[in-house]
């Protein structure tokens, strides 16, 4: 085995290939960095180079049968979705010229009882060219596509209702569900991190209740890396040393969860408001449960009455810190004082709207100016029924 | 020792392969020898790269994953991220798993509980 017989299977690979030119060659490119990157790992262990290309060569397993698996993958080219929609619809205006054909054959073959009520000429005889009509303007439903952007708006509708926090002007926090965090170590996507380095007091929190504020560390580069057994979660800046903003901490599992996870008995328990349901495709694990939110507080808070809360309000802040220094607060406190809070900080949120509209849209079709007057609206709507709560000092 | 027979082992870890690879992209780009190795270390689990290729290429197919051709090493490398579809498609995935899993807790937990405090008798 050499590298010799190694091009020979990469030939014969391509041969059996029956892609493009273009396609090919990538993917024997790919396969060629693949036997090199695992030269470059096995060959200094005193390894025979020819074993390790025989072992890579099993590993790829038989040219042919590798072959068709690719062939199975292989893109299909925008020419050939263009022809294949173009049959389609072919296929589909052919039908409905044979449905018509057909009716007008069925009245013209067939007259009805004199007495009868001629249902053929009652509006459901229209039926087929209202159906073309609509089919016209709207497109399938299959092709119509939820977009994250509407998930995340209806989550943050659940939000304000729940919580009073205002999700539009000031989205001073980023909530993945604990169905989102990796089940070892959490490594923020890209989307994440655009999200952070656009809005630098977006904070990402998850996890599971007793894994959160378990420890504390200080990296290089400013940021906290929190770890706990197998967890880490890389927090933002939000939670650098100098606390500008409020401790939030929000987590959120189904009670069963939370109860088989930390066997603590309820206690400061604050119920959800009644009939509140979180809808949006984020959510959707909760949906079905009896969702629940859990306080957690920081180590610094170890005995906060709401530490082993199970059922309790969707944010919370488990303390305010403000230029006079942290003051901690209990759940009920925290529920009310959060919205009041925020709003007092609007200078934390100067240019959040702005970018975090960018990173939203990223994953859906809404353009920029659509998406702004949508929270144009929102917002205007927001302002004349919001009612600061200035009379709840964050300040004890 | 996994109390699962092999066949088992194999058809989870065939049915998960997808979602492990997206979630090692989760993490950045990855090529395909690092993608091999990150999921082959993860899960205990052997990944061919005669499987892993058709299925990285599939990926990009369904526009779950994006792939850029790069020199830096010297060599050219295919490069795959993920796209906002495959992060979408990534998070639904771990959601449903998540949800299945606490149902399969709360069915399996309170029987484990049964078990362990009513033991079978020993066959005499």
């Amino acid at each position: 085995m050499s590298d010799q017989e190694f091009q020979t299977y990469l030939d014969e690979l391509c041969e059996k290939l029956n892609l493009s030119t273009k396609q090919r060659e990538a993917i024997a490119g790919e396969l060629r960095d693949h036997m090199a990157s695992r030269l470059e790992d096995l060959h200094p262990a005193a390894q025979d180079r020819d074993v390790v290309i025989r072992g890579a060569l099993e590993d790829f397993g038989d040219a042919d049968q590798l072959a068709r698996r690719f062939r199975h993958a292989a893109p299909i080219s925008p020419k050939k979705v263009r022809l294949t929609m173009q049959r389609k619809r072919l296929v589909a205006l052919s039908s409905a010229a044979l449905v018509l054909l057909s009716v007008a054959v069925y009245r013209v073959a067939w007259t009805p009882e004199p007495s009868a009520p001629d249902i053929a000429d009652q509006p459901a005889a229209t039926l087929p060219a209202a159906e073309e009509s609509t089919a016209a303007t709207n497109p399938p439903q299959c092709l119509v596509e939820t977009t994250i952007l509407d998930a995340d708006e209806r989550f943050w509708e659940a939000l304000v209702q729940l919580s009073g926090a205002d999700p539009d002007a000031h989205r001073d926090v980023l909530i993945l569900p604990r169905g989102l965090a990796r089940p070892l170590v959490y490594q923020p996507t890209m989307r994440d991190r655009t999200a952070r380095l656009a809005a630098p007091n977006i904070a990402v929190l998850f996890g599971q209740p007793a894994e959160l504020f378990v420890g504390r560390e200080e990296t290089g580069s400013g940021q906290d890396i929190r770890h706990e057994s197998g967890v880490g979660l890389k927090m933002t800046p939000w939670w650098n040393s100098d606390h500008r903003q409020v401790e939030l901490a929000v987590t959120f599992f189904t009670e069963r969860s939370f109860h088989e996870q930390t066997r603590q008995p309820a206690a400061a328990a604050v119920p959800v408001p009644s009939g509140a349901r979180l809808e949006s495709l984020s959510a959707r694990a909760w949906l079905g449960h009896d969702h629940t939110l859990a306080i957690r507080t920081p180590l610094t808070f170890p005995d906060h009455p709401a530490r082993h809360a199970r059922r309790v309000v969707l944010i919370d802040a488990t303390a305010l810190v403000t230029p006079d220094g942290e003051h901690p607060l209990d759940a009920e406190e925290s529920f009310t004082a959060l919205p009041a809070h925020v709003t007092t900080h609007q200078e934390l949120t100067a240019f959040l709207d702005h970018r975090w509209a960018n990173v939203l849209r990223e994953g859906s079709r809404l353009s920029k100016a659509d998406y702004e007057a949508s929270l144009r609206t929102q917002l205007d709507q927001r302002i004349e029924t919001f009612s600061p709560l200035a009379q709840l000092s964050p300040t004890r | 020792m996994s109390n699962l027979d092999e066949k088992s082992r194999r058809d989870l870890f065939r049915g998960s392969l997808d979602v492990m690879v997206l979630a090692v992209l989760a993490d950045g780009k990855q090529y395909g020898y690092s993608i091999q190795k990150h999921v082959q270390h993860a899960s205990g689990q052997t990944i061919k790269a005669g499987s892993l290729y058709p299925l990285l290429h599939r990926l990009e197919t369904d526009g779950l994953i994006v792939a850029t051709w790069e020199e830096d090493t010297g060599r050219p490398r295919k490069w795959y991220s993920l796209t906002p579809a495959g992060e979408r498609k990534f998070r639904g995935a771990v959601a449903d798993w998540q949800a299945m899993f606490a149902r399969m807790q709360s069915l399996v937990l309170p029987a484990l509980r049964h078990v362990t405090n009513h033991p079978a008798p020993h066959p005499t």
